[in-house]
């Protein structure tokens, strides 16, 4: 099928150009550090598209910053059987998903925003959860503002083409969807280097305390969702990364995963290596995987938003 | 299958179930067993709106427990590719082959396990870091892939032109469960989509299946 990874870098690059977007209010225009594209990396499968104007500086932070553009390059290994559209829109609620019947992902402006200005910003800042005994929202301890934007983005990104990709390659799933949808956004945060996995996974695991924070309240209807807890999913893609590199993760795992499950994870990451290789990996062009996975993930700017 | 796959029943002192091993052979633990019959009513019970008697209440999870068993270790035997969680990937095939065999046998397994589940999800603690997710999760797991297989047998645990109660399956998942628009995206028919892919187009002798389908499984005696 098609590239987890090339999925994964162009949800990594959506994430620090919306990162960069969301920063760039007090910086000069850095759009001269991005680029890095290489004219044949060009899906022609993905159709991009920016919509709505009631966030006016997110649409055009993200829109100057060509992000959906760069999507398209980051999936061109991946060998689609229909197309596939990306859009950034306003939805009303603070969401991202995947429209089957429109084969379209959405991501929405409201997510963008609540990541922005909830799950990167200080927890001073913001006050107490709506529980006043519940955690915090805000940065995790050990968090930057930068791998709190990134990491969230791109695993909002990469969990919704994680969608995308079951239903338009047609992959049978024997997990839950939506758990399904975060072991491909977790499997290909690691592809790229201990670097970038660290940035995405540090984010995504302070994305789901947020989370977590803002229900903390485990209700029967939480409970009969069908996505995980909150929680259940942090830890899921936390150990993910700590099966595959234990020495790049075990300042994290020691922090944020319960120590009963550390003895798993390996299995688990062998487990996601197996699902991509049998399910994903055929569909996906070698030569231009090779070259999306050199393509520079993290770029300078990032590190100092 | 490439290898044997032993089934043992035995004691395994005190635990309810052993932990998760590649290869190890498949246990049921009489403390298991214990639990259920501990839940099981004297005569008759209910979960929400399904009247359940005795008989299906120990019935219903001993089958399921053997099954999801079975499945976890077929899962690594056979190195399916399994998305998600492989243990929830165990509890839905069980579930699948609850619903396939017949629609009494449906009925009787997924009604007892429903029983069994909703009560043993009183005392379950959570624990978020856990590989299993939690009895409740996966009560409503198997609840949403029973009425997205058959909404007339299932209704009983929908909550439509009635209060919700606790056991029903909420409103916000029984959607997803029905997809009326679209019942090919249903997790019923998700689950059976890949057991199609990636076991009984692989691994299953079809005319054996067939035999195995005429049999009189769980016969009232």
């Amino acid at each position: 099928m098609k590239s987890f990874a090339t999925t994964a870098i162009a949800a990594i690059a959506l994430a620090s150009l919306a990162v960069g977007a969301g920063l760039a209010q007090n910086k000069p225009d850095s759009s001269s550090v991005m680029k890095q594209q290489t004219p044949d990396l060009k899906n022609a499968n993905v159709v991009t598209r920016y919509t709505d104007w009631k966030y006016q500086a997110l649409y055009e932070r993200v829109k100057k910053r060509g992000v959906l553009e760069e999507i398209s390059e980051f999936l061109s290994p991946l060998k689609l059987k229909q197309k596939l559209i990306f859009e950034t829109t306003s939805c009303g609620v603070i969401n991202a998903f995947y429209d089957p019947t429109a084969q379209t992902v959405h991501l929405c402006y409201e997510m963008l925003d609540w990541i922005e200005n909830v799950a990167a910003a200080s927890p001073d800042k913001l006050g107490q959860g709506s529980a006043s005994n519940g955690p915090r929202r805000g940065l995790l301890p050990g968090v930057t503002r930068a791998e709190a934007i990134v990491g969230a983005i791109g695993g909002v990104a990469l969990h919704e083409t994680g969608h995308a990709i079951f239903d338009i390659q047609e992959i049978p799933r024997l997990g839950r969807e939506e758990d399904a949808a975060d072991m491909v956004a977790g499997f290909v945060m690691l592809q790229f280097g201990s670097e970038v996995a660290r940035v995405m996974i540090k984010g995504m695991f302070n994305m789901t305390h947020n989370w977590a924070a803002e229900t903390p309240n485990i209700s029967a209807a939480l409970l009969a969702d069908s996505h995980s807890l909150a929680l259940q999913r942090g830890f899921a893609i936390l150990c993910l990364a700590y099966g595959k590199d234990p020495e790049t993760f075990k300042d994290l795992a020691q922090a944020w995963l319960p120590p009963a499950r550390q003895p798993s994870c390996a299995r688990e990451y062998r487990q996601a290596e197996n699902a991509f290789r049998k399910t994903i990996l055929p569909d996906v062009d070698p030569v231009l995987l090779k070259k999306v996975q050199q393509m520079q993930i993290l770029r300078p700017d990032d590190s100092k938003l | 299958m490439p290898q044997p796959l032993n089934l043992v029943t035995a004691e395994c002192g005190g635990q309810i179930e052993l932990p998760y091993q590649p290869g190890a052979p498949v246990t049921i633990c009489y403390e298991y067993v214990g639990l259920i019959e501990q839940a099981a009513p004297s005569r008759l019970g209910t979960v929400g709106q399904a009247v359940v008697t005795q008989d299906i209440a120990l019935v219903g999870p001993f089958v399921q427990f053997s099954l999801r068993s079975v499945a976890r270790q077929l899962i690594d035997m056979l190195e399916l590719p399994v998305w998600g969680n492989a243990e929830d990937a165990a509890d839905s095939l069980a579930a699948l082959i609850m619903l396939e065999v017949s629609p009494q046998i449906a009925q009787k397994t997924i009604f007892g396990t429903a029983y069994f589940f909703a009560k043993a999800g009183q005392t379950e603690k959570l624990d978020l870091g856990a590989v299993r997710p939690h009895i409740a999760q996966r009560y409503f797991n198997l609840l949403c892939i029973a009425v997205g297989s058959d909404l007339v047998r299932y209704s009983v645990f929908l909550p439509i032109d009635r209060q919700e109660g606790p056991v029903d399956l909420p409103k916000n998942r029984y959607g997803h469960c029905l997809q009326l628009a679209a019942p090919e995206r249903s997790e019923y028919s998700q689950i059976k989509y890949a057991f199609h892919q990636l076991i009984r187009d692989k691994y299953v002798d079809l005319p054996l299946l067939k035999q195995v389908r005429t049999i009189e499984w769980l016969a009232d005696d």
